[in-house]
């Protein structure tokens, strides 16, 4: 643990990473505190205010207001509520299958593993936006059903991992002296080997939080993410494209934040991959 | 040998199957049906929309249904689009090209420049320059395309005025399609070499685009790799024999480093896909990757099965012929398969 | 000796292109198919109907009214069952690469076209997937009984019933005349599929070529019957996206956009290369009370709901002020529209006491459904719902707002499923028929477009009497009286009707916006 620490905070862009997830947490923590107006509360009177380098600024509402009058930075704060649940809630769901299936395929081997990963070879031969396209479009657009499609379409990416340590763990000679004192498969897979797997595990959730993020956004940019007045980055984007001429911070800023949130897990996710195995490559 | 290609060949037939099984499934999941949409507000006598649903073969079991669509599929017969009524194989076939186009310059560009940009950033090791790639790929990959097309055309397109808005052609140049490629297809029109570079320009922002993140995973796969080989012993031997940087990286080194540079490219035809949607739409781009979108708005039943169909087997065959160009060219991975 | 005139004949060739005159139009999204008797969308239409094709009869340009097309005149027997009708000579087909007519129009074509779409027999019922949605929709198959010629020139239509919107229907994008003879042609070469995809009409412009998704040719037809259109070249120019199509026609890309988005309209108008036209539109926007759920059984508080809503302010905050408040189930451009209804005003207190008096004194809790889409009759459903839901509330109706994907939302509300639904309609063919029998008709329960699911006999009666009454006259009576029942009985709240807007470069003359919002590009020019 102490050397993880060590060779962790040598590498000066993963500390960066690790700051910049915490900010954003803190910032979607803290929402009701920091926002200075809710994210849905219309101001009539102020539409498509520009932010406060712009002229015609007004001092209130720091970075603009949207063409129905609510205050932008506001919704920015709490989007990041949204696309941080949005990452952790994809990466939840793509752990807990993931372990189940990979853990399967793995210890058990056979054609339980043949079956379940031919499933998934299934899953990354259809190309994953339309997978996600049609699973919203038969459970309707929503936040819970965006978790669940893109969930869904990354799901491969873990069961492949935890599989493949599974396996390299199965030829290590503990395994096999376990087994050879009659451990139960519950006593050897889940109490020896997957604590072993966990490194690999911990880099995987934290790319899933950036896939998770981007690919959520792109279905809020298509209309089936996250639904209105929801503040949501990619959804924000989609609704802004009208203005795209007459207020472009409509567009500009929302999109910054999402590419700045999801550097964060992808540098983050760099660095813990560094520090705990310099062998584990991204799929 | 033989029998490692006969069995990676054999094992596409079964993906195949399970994905045409999900694609049918799955969209008859999706609540409502294409007949209902068609006739909207309207309504209609339930014995017309009756009669309507028996035309597409909506009113017989799911399970028939399938197996008459997998029968007509493997006579080359994959349905009429239930809105143009016309075959969704001639559907697909004149919309493809513009997405092969689009796709074929976004992978063009983001090889030229990310292969030299990652050897470059690996033998320069801890530059400033390999710093600098490593953020920019770092900032590639991460990108949200969509945005990152918006920025495009608001800056190069409304204020600059260099490229146009969206589309593949002014329409100003009657160009006939003979092949569905536009820079060909430009060069045969009687326009000639205008209608070329106007094609060329409307090609320019969504190559870009669609080529971001393919061109940061190439650098950064291309540096990591060749960073590998390269604290390899028998490099680390040739090096130690004389023999100069450039020769070691080129001849040796870069031979080997481009097992993993292979692989990434075939795993980018998913990417490219997906990219491809969002691409096409931003740019009005009269791709296959809007089409479907649209089809699955409508509920064309026959357009989507047969649609993803496709695309399936394209990624398939894409990753199958990556799979065999390695038992051909490195013939010490044959072993292991 | 034969370089230089080939050399003076591209010059020639070349110099003709430069001359020409092309209008470039930005449409929406991509037709169909480019055969109108296989389309219900007015995407298709302004690329085929009204472009390609003519009808027996038409709509005057820019108005509901019908004049004569293809058909010179016609009569209709005292019983009403038989129309006669006179067809017009000399009129010529289109001269394609894949067809070079032999012969003129005649009463063959319009044989062919009709029982195409009515008889299971003909060889081309199939072709095409075979569906007729329009057609049968409007009830032609029950409608017509036969059609005969008698003669080239003259083809008799009997009918079942009398149905007065008839002259109206045969003016709608379905009853559009096809070649018999390119049809017999395609079938010998067994491409008959040809006829839909390659069109051969009589109207304004020949077509030339469909890049899919990205762009239709037309050429101005130099044997019109009305006359050579004066644009040389006609393009479509397929943009979905409403920003781009504003951008496009702001960088002279376009000369002409459909459907502007309602926030860019004050920059176009504001732009002195460009102008806008605007006309009220042949639409209505509605909320309907399902009378077979519950408390809306009682009139009362139908009525208590539409002084509940105000209606004035979801003008502006969803229309932009781009629609005009609607008292009648049929808008102001329709015949018979009833001048005279009064109108409910914003009265909560009012409502209260009806509410009071239906036996629900502090209200009660219901559904209402907000449309999923964005259509020109309401182009915001949900956002239009939370007004609503904030002013119900207010005389204590607890709204919750439920909403499904288009089609889920077509097929349940069809079935009956909602309480209160936010709906609209677009009319066909500008004949109140068109509104009231398939809006609130007692038939159209079933259908599922009489989403109040509202059956009064009064009501309906007259509805099927003018129906069945030749005398325009007599018929605009009935109406009349039928809009003083629907505003008493109030099983809708009539919302709005939707302002219909084009955008063009100053330089467009000749150019008028078509009530049904079908475009006509034979009367267009340029400056």
């Amino acid at each position: 643990m102490k050397d993880f620490w060590y060779l962790f905070r040598q590498n000066r862009g993963a500390v960066m990473g690790l700051c910049l997830v915490l900010l954003a947490a803190v910032i979607a923590l803290l929402a009701p505190l920091i926002a200075p107006f809710e994210p849905i509360t219309v101001f009539n009177e102020s539409l498509k205010l520009p932010p406060f380098w712009h002229d015609g600024a007004n001092g209130s509402y720091l970075l603009g207001t949207d063409d129905l009058g609510r205050d932008l930075l506001s919704r920015l704060i709490y989007g990041s509520r949204v696309s941080l649940g949005i990452g952790f809630f994809v990466v939840v769901f793509n752990l807990f299958f993931g372990l189940i299936l990979g853990l399967t395929a793995g210890s058990f081997g056979g054609w339980v593993d043949t079956v379940i990963m031919r499933l998934m070879d299934i899953i990354l031969a259809l190309p994953s936006i339309l997978l996600a396209i049609v699973v919203v479009a038969i459970l309707g657009p929503s936040l819970i059903n965006t978790v669940i499609a893109v969930g869904i379409v990354t799901l491969p990416n873990v069961v492949r991992v935890v599989r493949a340590s599974i396996l390299v763990e199965k030829k290590k000679n503990y395994v096999a002296a376990s087994k050879s004192f009659g451990a139960s498969w519950f006593r050897i897979y889940i109490l020896n080997v997957l604590p072993n797997c966990l490194a690999p595990l911990l880099v995987q959730a934290s790319f899933g939080f950036s896939d998770g993020i981007l690919n959520a956004a792109a279905l809020g940019f298509l209309g089936l993410g996250a639904q209105p007045p929801i503040p949501e980055w990619g959804t924000m984007l989609s609704d802004a494209r009208a203005y795209i001429e007459s207020a472009p911070w409509l567009v500009t800023l929302p999109g910054l934040c999402i590419l700045i949130v999801v550097i964060a897990f992808n540098l983050l996710g760099d660095g813990l991959r560094d520090a705990l195995d310099p062998k584990v490559k991204r799929a | 040998m033989v029998i490692g290609i006969l069995k990676k060949i054999l094992l596409v037939i079964p993906t195949l199957i399970g994905a045409s099984v999900i694609a049918f499934a799955l969209i008859r999941l999706i609540p409502g049906d294409p007949v209902t949409n068609l006739l909207g507000e309207r309504g209609g006598d339930p014995q017309v929309v009756a009669e309507m649903r028996a035309r597409y073969g909506l009113d017989k079991p799911v399970i028939t249904q399938y197996f008459l669509f997998i029968g007509n599929a493997l006579q080359g017969d994959m349905g009429e689009s239930i809105i143009s009524k016309r075959p969704v194989s001639e559907e697909f076939w004149s919309r493809f090209p513009a997405t092969l186009e689009l796709a074929f310059l976004a992978l063009l560009w983001s090889v030229l420049l990310g292969i030299p940009l990652g050897i470059l950033a690996a033998v320069r090791r801890n530059s400033f320059f390999d710093y600098s790639v490593i953020g920019v790929s770092l900032i590639g990959y991460s990108m949200p395309i969509f945005w990152w097309g918006l920025i495009l055309v608001i800056f190069f397109s409304v204020n600059l005025g260099w490229f146009p808005v969206s589309g593949r052609m002014n329409v100003m140049y009657d160009v006939t399609p003979h092949t569905g490629f536009m820079l060909i297809d430009s060069w045969l029109s009687p326009d000639g070499a205008a209608a070329f570079w106007d094609a060329l320009k409307h090609l320019v922002l969504p190559a870009i685009v669609l080529g971001t993140i393919p061109l940061a995973v190439m650098a950064r796969m291309t540096r990591s790799s060749l960073l590998e080989v390269l604290g390899e012993d028998y490099v680390r031997t040739a090096k130690a024999k004389g023999l100069d940087t450039f020769r070691v990286v080129f001849i040796h080194a870069l031979r080997n480093a481009m097992i993993p540079i292979v692989t990434v490219i075939g795993l980018l035809v998913g990417t490219l896909l997906t990219g491809a949607v969002l691409t096409e739409t931003i740019f009005s781009w009269p791709g296959i990757g809007r089409w479907l979108v649209k089809s699955v708005e409508a509920r064309d039943y026959p357009v989507i099965q047969a649609g993803v169909l496709y695309l399936a087997f394209l990624i398939v065959m894409v990753n199958l012929i990556v799979d065999l160009v390695y038992l051909w060219v490195y013939p010490r991975m044959r072993s292991q398969t | 000796m034969k370089t230089t005139v080939l050399a003076s004949l591209v010059m020639l060739l070349a110099l003709s292109a430069q001359a020409a005159k092309t209008f470039v139009y930005c449409s929406e999204g991509s037709p169909s198919t480019f055969n109108p008797q296989l389309a219900t969308d007015g995407t298709t239409f302004n690329a085929s109907s009204r472009v390609v094709y003519n009808n027996l009869v038409e709509f005057k340009h820019g108005s509901t009214e019908i004049e004569p097309a293809l058909a010179e005149s016609w009569t209709i027997s005292k019983d009403g069952l038989t129309y006669t009708m006179k067809l017009r000579k000399g009129v010529k087909f289109h001269s394609t690469e894949a067809f070079k007519p032999t012969r003129d129009f005649n009463a063959d074509d319009v044989l062919f076209s009709f029982n195409r779409q009515r008889d299971p027999a003909n060889p081309y019922n199939k072709v095409s997937g075979g569906s007729y949605e329009y057609f049968q929709g409007m009830d032609m198959g029950k409608v017509i009984k036969n059609i005969t010629k008698k003669g080239d020139y003259e083809v008799v239509f009997n009918l079942t019933q009398r149905e007065a919107p008839f002259l109206a229907n045969l003016a709608m994008d379905f009853a559009s005349i096809l070649s018999s003879e390119y049809a017999d042609a395609m079938m010998k070469a067994k491409t008959p599929e040809k006829v839909d995809t390659l069109p051969v009409g009589t109207g304004p412009f020949v077509f030339k070529s469909y890049q899919k998704d990205t762009l239709i040719r037309y050429t101005a037809n130099p044997t019109y019957w009305k006359g050579t259109p004066k644009i040389e070249n006609l393009v479509f120019s397929i943009t979905p996206d409403p920003s781009v199509r504003s951008q496009k026609l702001k960088a002279g890309e376009c000369n002409l956009i459909a459907e502007p988005a309602p926030q860019d309209i004050d920059a176009l108008k504001a732009n002195s290369k460009l102008q806008v036209m605007e006309k009220e539109g042949l639409n209505v926007g509605y909320l309907a009370f399902n009378v077979e759920k519950g408390p809306f059984a009682k009139k009362e508080v139908r009525e208590a709901i539409n002084y509940a809503l105000n209606r004035k302010a979801y003008l502006e905050a969803i229309y932009m002020n781009r629609a005009a408040l609607a008292k009648n189930p049929i808008p102001p451009t329709v015949w018979s529209y009833n001048q005279t209804i009064k109108d409910y005003d914003y009265n909560p207190t009012k409502a209260k006491e009806l509410l009071a008096k239906a036996g629900f004194p502090n209200g009660f809790e219901t559904e209402m459904w907000t449309l999923p889409v964005s259509r020109p009759y309401n182009p915001a459903g949900k956002k239009m719902g939370e007004m609503m839901q904030a002013d119900l509330a207010k005389v204590g109706i607890k709204v919750k707002l439920v909403t499904y994907d288009w089609p889920t939302y077509l097929e349940k509300s069809k079935k009956g499923e909602h309480q209160m639904i936010q709906m609209g309609w677009t009319g066909d063919n500008g004949d109140p028929d068109n509104f009231f029998n398939v809006l609130l008709g007692c038939a159209a329960i079933e259908a599922g477009s009489n989403l109040a699911r509202w059956c009064y006999k009064p009501f309906n009666d007259l509805v099927q009497q003018a129906k069945q009454t030749a005398d325009t006259k007599k018929r605009t009576d009935l109406y009349m009286k039928a809009q003083t029942i629907f505003k008493q009985e109030a099983p809708w709240a009539t919302l709005a009707h939707a302002r219909v807007y084009r955008a063009m470069s100053a330089n467009v003359t000749g150019y008028k916006i078509h009530p049904f919002g079908t475009e006509q590009f034979e009367t267009v020019d340029l400056k």
